[in-house]
């Protein structure tokens, strides 16, 4: 019975030091060479990160949790984050973070909004930053706009162009602000190609679960849509998987889907890592101020990926020096709607 | 109208497979008494080793094997522990699922395997769907044949109603319960391999996302029988694949309502039929041999 006894205890151990190991709520901390900037020493910076998905997503978190590790090699300064942040635990890590003595809170994605909100006004002196955020920001809480409007307003064109069926399929994990502002852009720039065609967005609910993603692709596919275009994260590759199997072209934005299926004619792709590089270098310097820092293509953060692969040539020639010569254009400064207008 | 019956039917039944296989054996354990809340784990387990023994030998069968493999070593581990150890089922459930998602995360970032593509794919039957589908249903039918009409199948029920009227009877309820440990653990790690290699291509963090729940909810709307079971499977997979339906639909119903609607299912069946539910007398219950 001893042995049972030292043999449960044993395992136990084991087990704890594995869910340890491996589950959510991971802390990882960062630091680089030290440096100084601004008045303060940078090297004494805190800095506390909410993802709302795996630091290891290929995607959307994955681009935030490197963007923070670069920033702590740059400035020397400690960087933490909390891997797939629940809705009930938000508000409980921004204020851990903040009675820790962290000076800036990053929260990562729209729906981390409210709780920042409620958060930020009862620690003033803290910096907080939302990302996908365009509005309604206080004093000590930024927003960065990662281009959302232009990335949709690309994805728009290109899908426009290459649906025969007129049937241009959105696959998205959830509703926020930022992604109804590029689904609408989207549609935009595709009614500019031809008024008859018809955006349909589903939402699956799940930045992790490929397989909503790829049956949420199979519905639209059945329902006429002949170019798919996908904004779900690491769930994305479900929905580039299904394109594939069913030999339908896609289009994914945001999330970079490099070598995932032959059927991708073109990639507009959101860096976010670079979006929030450039905030929290601001943050520790003491630029940042309150306010949306809104960037985009101009800033290389949405970027035009090449147009390759086996069913590129779905796109005549003209259409991709068209776009490509519209990408330039706003790249040089030009508002992307007003030269699709002029265009189209 | 008919073509896109047949569409959703098809679509409903392939992609309520991996839940179909977690279900069977979450399934068989519950009946021999052993409450299973591990089967997310054990599937995240699969999902995993699949991919993985998949792209190694360049086949997806061996990766099922493998995946099966890995399943039954844990099978047995809960076992142990829940028979012999008689340590609380339901906590150690959840350990297990933890342990899985610890497990398969570390070992994917340790070893990047959500770099690796599968190539191979199971081969296809009438319908075109993957041979596992039709094994999933034999499976179904085997399991009712073999509860309700052989006399081990009797045993393995009766276990977990009154396992000191079967011990009494010269038969090892160690044994028995052990048995369904190792062969709940195989079916939902197929599960698992089926999800990852099967349906999908490539393993990434959190990819059961809660289907080893569902299959413990099938479980118990079935009023644990392999045809109830599999009633309970259909219900969410039918939600599931409605909700994506209306929303490609392009109509105006809200994407909340239709995310909701697998869940909502489930809930009003349970509510509807949980009055005629009776879980297995002993189902949690550790058994101490009498001497």
């Amino acid at each position: 019975m001893k042995l049972k006894k030292l043999l449960a205890l044993v395992l136990s151990v084991a087990m704890l030091a594995l869910c340890l190991s491996g589950c959510g709520g991971e802390t990882k901390e960062d630091g680089g060479s030290a440096d100084s900037s601004g008045g303060g020493d940078a090297s004494e910076i805190k800095m506390g990160l909410l993802l709302p998905g795996s630091a290891n997503d290929g995607g959307w978190s994955q681009m935030a949790a490197d963007a923070f590790e670069a920033a702590a090699n740059e400035y020397g300064c400690t960087a933490d984050y909390t891997e797939s942040v629940a809705a009930t635990d938000m508000e409980t890590i921004m204020r851990g973070y903040a009675d820790n003595g962290y000076s800036i809170i990053v929260s990562h994605g729209a729906e981390f909004l409210d709780a920042s909100k409620q958060v930020a006004k009862d620690y003033p002196d803290i910096q907080f930053i939302n990302t996908s955020s365009m509005n309604g920001m206080d004093p000590n809480l930024a927003g960065i706009d990662f281009g959302s409007a232009e990335l949709g307003y690309i994805t728009g064109l290109i899908a426009g162009m290459a649906t025969e069926s007129n049937k241009i399929g959105l696959v998205c994990a959830m509703e926020g602000d930022t992604t109804v502002l590029c689904n609408e852009c989207v549609e935009y720039a595709a009614k500019k190609i031809n008024p008859d065609i018809e955006v349909t967005v589903v939402y699956t609910g799940s930045f992790d679960d490929q397989l909503k993603a790829k049956q949420a692709t199979a519905e639209l596919i059945n329902n006429g849509c002949d170019v798919i275009a996908m904004n779900c994260d690491a769930a994305a590759i479900g929905a580039v998987q299904q394109c594939d199997e069913a030999g339908v072209v896609c289009v994914p934005y945001a999330t970079p889907m490099d070598g995932q299926g032959s059927t991708i004619i073109c990639q507009v792709i959101q860096d976010a890592q670079l979006g929030i590089q450039v905030a929290v270098e601001k943050a520790i310097e003491g630029t940042l101020g309150s306010g949306a820092l809104a960037m985009g293509i101009a800033e290389n953060v949405v970027t035009l990926d090449d147009f390759q692969g086996p069913y590129s040539d779905v796109l005549t020639d003209d259409e991709v020096n068209q776009i490509i010569e519209i990408f330039d254009k706003v790249y040089n400064g030009e508002d992307v709607k007003e030269v699709i207008d002029s265009t189209f | 109208m008919a073509n896109s019956v047949y569409t959703f039917i098809m679509s409903m039944i392939l992609y309520s497979t991996p839940l179909l296989f977690a279900a069977l054996g979450v399934l068989i354990m519950e009946v021999t008494g052993t409450v299973n809340m591990a089967a997310e784990g054990i599937m995240a387990v699969g999902c995993y080793v699949a991919v993985v023994a998949s792209a190694h030998f360049g086949n997806v069968w061996m990766g099922a094997l493998c995946a099966m493999l890995a399943a039954a070593v844990i099978g047995l581990l809960f076992g142990f522990l829940v028979i012999d150890l008689q340590i609380n089922q339901t906590v150690l459930g959840i350990a297990f699922n933890l342990i899985g998602a610890g497990l398969t995360t570390t070992l994917n970032r340790a070893f990047k395997t959500d770099a690796i593509t599968v190539r191979d794919s199971f081969a296809k039957g009438p319908f075109g769907l993957p041979i596992p589908v039709y094994i999933g249903f034999i499976l179904v039918a085997v399991m009712w044949v073999f509860l309700y009409k052989t006399h081990t199948g009797v045993r393995y029920r009766s276990v977990g109603e009154n396992p000191t009227v079967v011990e009494s009877m010269g038969i090892s309820v160690r044994r028995l319960r052990y048995t369904a440990c190792l062969w709940g653990a195989v079916f939902v790690g197929f599960g698992g391999a089926f999800l990852s290699t099967g349906l999908l291509s490539k393993f990434t963090e959190n990819m059961t996302s809660g289907r080893g729940f569902f299959a413990l909810a099938a479980v118990t709307f079935g009023n644990y029988t392999p045809l109830g079971m599999l009633a309970g499977v259909f219900v969410f997979g039918a939600g599931e694949t409605l909700s994506f339906r209306l929303q490609a639909g392009g109509g105006a119903f809200p994407y909340e309502a239709a995310l909701m609607l697998p869940y909502a299912l489930v809930i009003v069946f349970l509510c509807i039929f949980s009055r005629n539910v009776r879980d297995p007398k002993a189902l949690g219950v550790p058994y101490k041999k009498s001497r």
